[in-house]
């Protein structure tokens, strides 16, 4: 029993030891942030010598938005001589494949990829299939709920004009904040995840995340390094990590403000949440020994680079040491120091956040000049259990996922945009 | 030589007009004034706390021993600080009890998980939760009631450590959080007085709820000890003291809105 003890003991320290450091690296986020120099990106650069881009918009099911990106980005003053935009229809079952026929009939630049049959479902197949085809040197990448502004894609493909750049990543806003308390919440999460931890990331050349949309990469990069593996759901986050890895660097664009339709409903945003922690795993079990070896990162990347990798484990590793309170506690071991006061420092790092505290948060409302949107902090209260069950059983799914080696179904999230 | 007096004369009247955009700029900062309130905040409301600990329990203490029935007083010794406490006998759960708490907590968790249940998810989350604790609670009294390794007396103590922590953790988090904020010598005013107010918050919320715990344990048994310290304990003080922080983020940019200058500046 004493050994047992020991051991439950043991991981509140360990936890404690964890949450202490991801609290530290988010308060010097915010501190650089709010506070430090920023690092430019590359909107000054003005060239007339453009890449050439292709811009992809996976797409399944889409009729309800379809339409909207596809005019957004007709309406792009990207040079159209050098521009392609390749909608990639991956089984849609609804008017999906018409309206891109529509659009591809009037737009010559427009050229659809419609993907049937037996070739498998999913994000990461489609981009794999349309990479074959694209023919710009730069690949510009948005879900079919986006709304890119008329000058992004120029503001995105620049940053290429630096050798050294790989991927670039936008600022994703959604467009439906104010709808319900879940919008709302979104909202001031992204706030604090771009405004704040992508841009400090950048500022300290640490890494900051390719999102997988208002974003793009070099295409002989990500050809020369295989493409996208059809087993990792988060391919976005798979990028990353093989840019890196391969001597090159994912470029943060603030400026380049991207709308999304965010979930309205908390059962979609469930789906999403468990699809992203799976996939952010099942990269984490790939990369996390590669990341250590890495000779191309610099010490300070290797451990935000782990940090990074691990974040959706989190809720998983806070889930066990729940479990482990609560032994300790029928165990007579709740008068220990260290019960009362993990308990206090677990739930003040991740009550109020999604992975993000709400110091964190709140900072990046202050730089937004967002100022009533302070009052939803305590509301995320709302979200700690519910991030705790849906991430952990994302992170059971990647467990799966190793072991068994079964097949990857990608699940859609449901649009709420009236066509 | 005159246009570029022109065109510095253009630029002068024209910069004030060039907003800050929100992608490049951060907070006008003073680090002097960030390290100065920061180690001011900490140190000036942690000396409050253990200056006032021990009266607080004391004056908590009498007022439990005017509520509670058949209190009785006792002592903690944390440090070198004599905490008191009163505190009713409690009680164990009968068996009958812990069953029904089981079968309750056992039948909301499946049918929270179901299909049938109607509630947002996010609510079902906190309910699951309440639910799986009770579950694990009243499992524990069915089979092993007489283990139980608490009496009312470990309770208290365990009570007091719990909300000296609260106590003490309070100045050091909201210092941390709002001494980012440096715009003028109002900033450490608004952030002592947030942290005042959270404090002062903080002890009659704390005061409250060890009367209504105590109440519970002693007329409704100890198979509620669990969810006092992980639903009710640290979790909903987070809430208020993020509210209070909420609060003085609101007023600190209601006070400088007028003027952006007065708190972004260009981040390159």
């Amino acid at each position: 029993m004493g050994f047992l003890i020991f051991l439950l003991k043991a991981y509140m320290v360990f936890l404690m030891l964890v949450l202490l450091l991801y609290i530290i690296r988010h308060y010097t986020f915010t501190l650089n942030r709010a506070l430090g120099k920023q690092r430019l990106y590359y909107q000054d650069v003005l060239d007339e010598d453009l890449p050439t881009v292709s811009v992809l918009v996976p797409m399944h099911n889409e009729e309800k938005v379809a339409s909207h990106i596809l005019d957004l980005l007709v309406a792009s003053d990207y040079p159209k001589e050098k521009l392609e935009i390749i909608p990639i229809n991956d089984h849609s079952t609804d008017r999906t494949k018409e309206i891109l026929e529509e659009y591809a009939q009037k737009y010559p630049f427009i050229r659809p990829l419609h993907r049937y049959g037996d070739l498998p479902r999913g994000k990461q197949n489609g981009l794999n299939d349309a990479l074959k085809i694209a023919k710009g040197e730069v690949i510009i990448v948005y879900d079919a709920d986006y709304l890119p502004p008329k000058g992004q894609i120029r503001t995105l493909a620049i940053a290429f004009k630096d050798p050294r750049v790989g991927a670039v990543m936008g600022r994703v806003v959604p467009v439906n904040a104010g709808k319900n308390l879940l919008t709302r919440l979104l909202d001031i999460e992204r706030s604090g995840g771009y405004q704040v931890d992508q841009q400090a990331r950048y500022n300290l050349n640490l890494i900051p995340q390719y999102g997988g949309t208002v974003g793009g990469f070099r295409k002989s990069v990500v050809m020369e390094l295989g493409g996208f593996d059809p087993r990792i759901l988060a391919e976005d986050t798979e990028l990353t990590y093989k840019i890196y890895l391969n001597g090159y660097k994912v470029a943060y664009a603030n400026s380049a403000e991207c709308y999304e339709e965010a979930p309205e409903d908390w059962n979609v945003r469930a789906r999403q949440l468990r699809r992203w922690s799976r996939g952010h795993n099942q990269v984490m079990f790939k990369y996390f020994i590669p990341t250590i070896l890495s000779k191309n990162l610099n010490f300070w990347q290797k451990i935000d680079g782990l940090l990074l990798l691990a974040i959706y484990m989190q809720p998983f590793l806070i889930f066990l040491g729940l479990l482990d309170s609560l032994l300790l506690f029928f165990l007579g071991e709740m008068e220990i120091a260290s019960s009362y006061l993990f308990l206090l420092f677990m739930f003040a790092h991740n009550s109020f956040g999604n992975f993000a505290p709400f110091f964190e948060i709140g900072t990046a409302l202050v730089l937004d000049g967002s100022k009533e949107k302070v009052f939803l902090l305590p509301l995320m209260f709302f979200e700690f259990i519910f991030n705790i069950i849906y991430a952990s059983l994302g992170f059971v799914d990647a467990v799966m996922d190793l072991i068994t080696k079964r097949t990857i179904i990608w699940q859609k999230t449901e649009r709420f945009r009236n066509a | 030589m005159a246009s570029r007096q022109a065109y510095s004369k253009i630029f002068e009247v024209e910069k004030p007009v060039i907003g800050y955009a929100r992608f490049g700029r951060v907070l006008k900062f003073n680090k002097y004034l960030f390290l100065l309130q920061l180690i001011f905040l900490v140190v000036v409301f942690e000396l409050l706390v253990i200056f006032f600990l021990e009266d607080y329990f004391k004056v908590l203490s009498d007022i439990a021993r005017r509520i509670l029935e058949d209190s009785y007083t006792g002592n903690y010794k944390f440090l070198s600080f004599k905490l008191e406490f009163s505190i009713s006998p409690g009680r164990l759960p009968t068996l009958e009890e812990s069953f029904i708490y089981l079968l309750a907590s056992f039948l909301s968790l499946l049918f929270l998980i179901s299909r049938f249940n109607p509630l947002p998810k996010y609510i079902s989350a906190w309910l699951m939760y309440i639910a799986f604790v009770y579950f694990v609670s009243s499992f524990y009294f069915m089979f092993f009631a007489n283990s139980f390794p608490y009496t009312e007396r470990d309770f208290a103590v365990l009570y007091i450590l719990q909300q000296t922590g609260v106590f003490l953790f309070i100045p050091i988090l909201l210092a941390f959080s709002l001494s980012i904020f440096t715009f003028s010598w109002l900033n450490p005013l608004l952030n002592a007085i947030t942290i005042a107010l959270s404090l002062a918050y903080s002890s009659v919320f704390g005061g409250l709820r060890y009367i209504v715990f105590a109440y519970t344990l002693k007329n409704f048994s100890y198979i509620h000890m669990p969810a006092m310290f992980f639903l009710f304990g640290p979790l909903l003080d987070f809430i208020y003291i993020v509210s209070f922080y909420s609060f003085c983020l609101y007023v600190t940019i209601r006070l400088f809105q007028r003027k952006q200058e007065a708190f972004y500046q260009w981040g390159f």
